[in-house]
């Protein structure tokens, strides 16, 4: 398995997205030679034709799962995307702009009467 | 971070990669698998998402949920997780998590003391259920409790307490999925499994978008047609999904008259003699209602029915050309085929109807019992099957299925129970959506809300946000246990901070009758608790406060395994049997497929199938007469399928000259029924940040409307204000509205109607009229 050093550029974290991949087998080679100039990207065989396994790295899991919906699935001949291993530590941002649920809810009015904050 | 330390992550990354891909190869990597060295611990769990049941394992370390990888071992899912469930990590310990309970003190809800909140509840319940009789009070669960969880909660209300006002979530999902299992072949869940999914040569999906809301199974779905046995998909969705990616056939009809097209194909497979003459006689019997009662009819008076449904006539009713109803009947006619289907069929008014005529065109072409062909209904949540649907945690049923109505069945549980005879009441309780009627109508005095999140998830919105939250003398008291702040939380008098997945043990039952143990891994945040602590707390309050028995609850359970000895009893000779199922031994195995009759058998694959099925073996349901490999619906009383005469229904609410679009909504790939947990993390909502409405581009030239504009969605019930996605996937006259977002202009359940199936009691939200504006 060649992996190429990848493009991380935050040295305070690394986020690393093993992804497997179904692609259409006509369009293998031009597919893996896509993935490949894509900042970040690795791929390597696994044993069947119709699968590829893609490492996605990136400063943060933000940065990988931005990196997998909007250029990897975005190649052509790629008919599913199935991430199969996530991991990062730490990650230097973590949540920092959360908006949870209720948050929002707040922020816009209730809408019910009693339960405004 | 140092160069080799970020090396061994990557090459575990390829390492896990390859594990699940089966490789031969990578011996190195495959040795990485072994995270010991960097002081992870693994564990096999199950996902915490939808009913496809992944396995996973979860590397610990620190006490903390630090990484989450497919398992490779898992027999059904092989190691494939989707992109959901590779954050439940940062889900798990999110900054936002409830950890204290809290008590609406002069309208604001305010931190409190576990003792000072359940103290609160107790009384609530306890004066409501003395001053204004049992059913004053209910209990509202969810398919994402622990089966132990939901079982214990049933066993309160209805054995303890004494009412039938115990419902669930499933009621809005999987209801008539029930009702078609049961009034077809007489017991509820399906008889196929995952397996078949690699044997089938045909697929016929049906109102399911397999490919964002199980996309494990569309995976295999996929390998199935790239690489096994080259299998055809026919899809039957008014909606060009991403599953048409995989479509040889698309039949996209006008929404709801979809039943019109199984009759079409039912016409055409029988009048081209593709039928199974021999299965029908053996097998098969027919019926239709007549004044309320199901009456038999005859094959002929079935083929005499199906005339009204040629093709040609059915082309002109549902907009689907004639010529692609013959093709995909006779592609399924040859089969072995497997059904697939959700919400489109089940989220109906004829939600059953339709179940019971896709169960038809299995049973009169045989297509069921033998590898590769089954009806299937996939399910959304983790455990609505093994929790809520076995458990019988709805107003109807009681476990392992048994009926509300049934004196024999009520003897037999308050008996397992050890409740006082008679306690069980003989008349089911309010459905879910006549629930929340009665808590409106403040009939209902005080509710009990686990795992589920009814201000965000319920058709017709506001008017029932408004039972559970507008202020008014002598409001009903309602309470909520979850793990996160929610649209439900902030209309709650008192809130419970949940224990959630991997902070507690348990057990969920997935769509292919797999019961899984999930361990407990990490301790939970803060002040939470699981649901079944909630539940033995409440329990031990009421049995003080003298509105259940002394002991009822507390002198029989301290913990989850303890219920579960009790389930097993319960499940004894009933089509359901899992007495085989001992803890220890889900505790080592990947999940086990009831029928599991005694602890060295390995679980059942297909139901209903002699040498497959234990229970055709030995037990109650023995049947010496039936050859090996051949059926027995042995459910019903004369072990013969039904296939039923069911007529066209339009929907609940036809569009109209003021209201001229459909709605339908539905879900995206990123993220999880009301988001309550894929919203807190980041990377999901940034994929999917905001809701949107697609809108045929020829709707949207005449409406003056572009991608990215703000539409109004109105209905005669309420509305959403939604940016608009100009797409050609709905059918033209449709809109389709993702309902994730829990901003008040997103809430398209506002906009959903609430009329429900008469059989399931499961309301439409797939179809309803709605009027369009650019906002």
């Amino acid at each position: 398995v060649e992996i190429k050093p990848g493009s991380v550029k935050t040295a305070a974290g690394i986020a690393v997205l093993g992804v497997l991949a179904r692609v259409d087998v006509r369009e293998r080679r031009r597919i893996l030679g896509a993935l490949e100039e894509l900042d970040g990207v690795s791929t390597f065989s696994v044993d069947e034709e119709e699968r590829i396994g893609i490492l996605i790295e990136a400063g943060s899991l933000d940065g990988a799962r931005t990196t997998l919906s909007a250029e990897v699935e975005k190649v052509h001949g790629i008919l599913g995307t199935w991430p199969v291993f996530a991991h990062a530590e730490p990650e230097s941002d973590p949540g920092s702009d959360a908006r949870p649920v209720l948050a929002r809810t707040a922020e816009e009015g209730a809408g019910d009467g009693q339960n405004a904050p | 971070m140092d160069k080799t330390r970020r090396d061994f992550i990557r090459s575990t990354a390829v390492a896990a990669v390859c594990a699940v891909a089966g490789c031969s190869r990578q011996p190195s990597q495959r040795a990485a698998l072994d995270m010991d060295a960097a002081g992870l611990e693994w564990h096999k769990s199950v996902c915490r998402f939808c009913g496809t049941g992944c396995g996973v394992q979860l590397g610990i370390q620190g006490g903390r949920l630090v990484a989450l990888r497919g398992d490779p071992e898992h027999p059904t899912t092989k190691g494939l997780v989707c992109a959901k469930a590779l954050f439940l990590p940062k889900i798990l310990h999110s900054p936002e998590r409830l950890k204290k309970p809290q008590i609406r003190r002069n309208g604001a809800l305010v931190d409190a003391t576990w003792e000072e909140a359940m103290s609160a509840v107790a009384q609530r319940f306890s004066e409501d259920i003395k001053n204004h009789g049992p059913d004053s009070v209910a209990y509202y669960g969810s398919g994402q409790c622990l089966s132990e969880e939901s079982y214990l909660a049933n066993r309160l209300f209805k054995g303890g307490i004494g009412t039938n006002n115990v419902e669930g979530n499933p009621r809005l999902c999987m209801a008539s999925a029930v009702g078609g299992y049961v009034s077809t072949f007489g017991k509820d869940e399906p008889m196929g499994c995952y397996d078949d999914v690699e044997e089938a040569r045909v697929f016929f999906l049906v109102g399911s978008n397999t490919a964002e809301s199980h996309p494990v199974i569309f995976d295999r779905i996929l390998l199935n047609r790239q690489s096994g046995k080259r299998a055809k998909v026919i899809v039957l969705d008014p909606r060009k999904t991403p599953v048409r990616s995989a479509a040889d056939i698309h039949l996209a009809p006008r929404p709801g008259y979809d039943l019109a097209v199984f009759h079409a194909m039912a016409h055409v497979i029988i009048g081209e003699g593709r039928h199974n003459q021999d299965f029908i006689d053996k097998h098969v019997t027919f019926k239709k209602v007549v004044d309320g009662e199901p009456a038999d009819v005859s094959f002929d008076e079935y083929v005499e029915f199906l005339d009204e449904f040629s093709p040609e006539k059915v082309e002109t009713l549902a907009d689907v050309p004639a010529a692609n109803i013959v093709r995909a009947a006779r592609l399924f006619s040859v089969g072995p085929t497997t059904s697939l289907w959700t919400m489109g069929l089940n989220q109906r008014i004829t939600g059953v109807w339709a179940n019971n005529l896709m169960h038809n065109l299995h049973l009169i072409t045989g297509q069921i019992g033998k590898p590769g062909a089954t009806p299937f209904s996939l399910t959304g949540q983790p455990n609505a099957c093994g929790g809520v649907r076995d458990t019988g945690t709805l107003c109807h049923v009681l476990p392992y299925g048994r009926l509300v109505a049934k004196a024999e069945h009520r003897a037999e549980i308050e008996k397992i129970w050890g409740a006082e005879a008679g306690k069980i009441p003989a008349k089911p309780g309010l459905n879910t959506i006549e629930l929340f009627r009665a808590l409106a109508e403040d009939k209902i005095r005080s509710m009990l809300i686990l795992t589920t999140n009814p201000g965000h998830s319920l058709p017709n919105l506001e008017t029932y946000r408004d039972a559970m939250g507008k202020p008014r003398p002598d409001k009903p008291f309602i309470v909520v246990a979850d793990a996160y702040p929610t649209r439900t939380t902030e209309l709650a008098d008192v809130v419970l901070p949940a224990a959630m997945w991997t902070e507690k043990e348990g057990v969920f039952g997935m769509s292919e009758r797999r019961y899984q143990f999930l361990p407990k891994l990490v301790e939970a945040v803060g002040e939470s608790r699981s649901d079944f602590h909630i539940l033995l707390d409440l329990a031990a309050r009421l049995e003080e406060a003298g509105v259940v028995a002394a002991g009822y609850v507390s002198s029989k359970f301290e913990e989850p395994a303890d219920v579960w000895e009790e389930m097993q009893e319960a499940s004894r000779d009933t089509a359901y049997d899992f007495t085989g199922m001992v803890r220890e031994r889900l505790k080592k195995e990947r999940g086990l497929r009831w029928p599991c009759p005694s602890e060295d058998h390995p679980g059942t694959a297909r139901r209903f199938v002699k040498g497959e099925d234990p229970l055709l073996d030995s037990g109650p349901y023995a049947d010496d007469s039936v050859p090996a490999g051949e059926i027995s619906f042995y459910a019903r009383p004369d072990k013969k399928a039904v296939v039923w005469l069911r007529p066209m229904k339009p929907p609940a609410e036809p569009t109209d000259e003021e209201y001229p679009y459909v709605l339908s909504t539905g879900r995206v790939l990123e993220h999880w029924h009301t988001g309550t947990m894929t919203m807190q993390a980041r990377e999901l909502r940034r994929a999917q940040p905001e809701a949107f409405v697609e809108i045929h581009p020829d709707d949207a030239d005449e409406l003056g409307v572009a991608s990215g504009d703000m539409v109004s969605i109105t209905s005669r019930r309420g509305e959403a204000v939604i940016k608009a996605r100009v797409i050609d996937t709905p059918k033209r006259g449709m809109v389709f509205v993702p309902f994730h977002w829990a901003e008040s202009d997103s809430l398209i359940n506002k906009v959903t109607i609430d009329a429900y199936d008469p059989g399931s009691k499961q309301p439409e939200f797939k179809i309803c009229a709605v009027k369009l504006a650019k906002a």
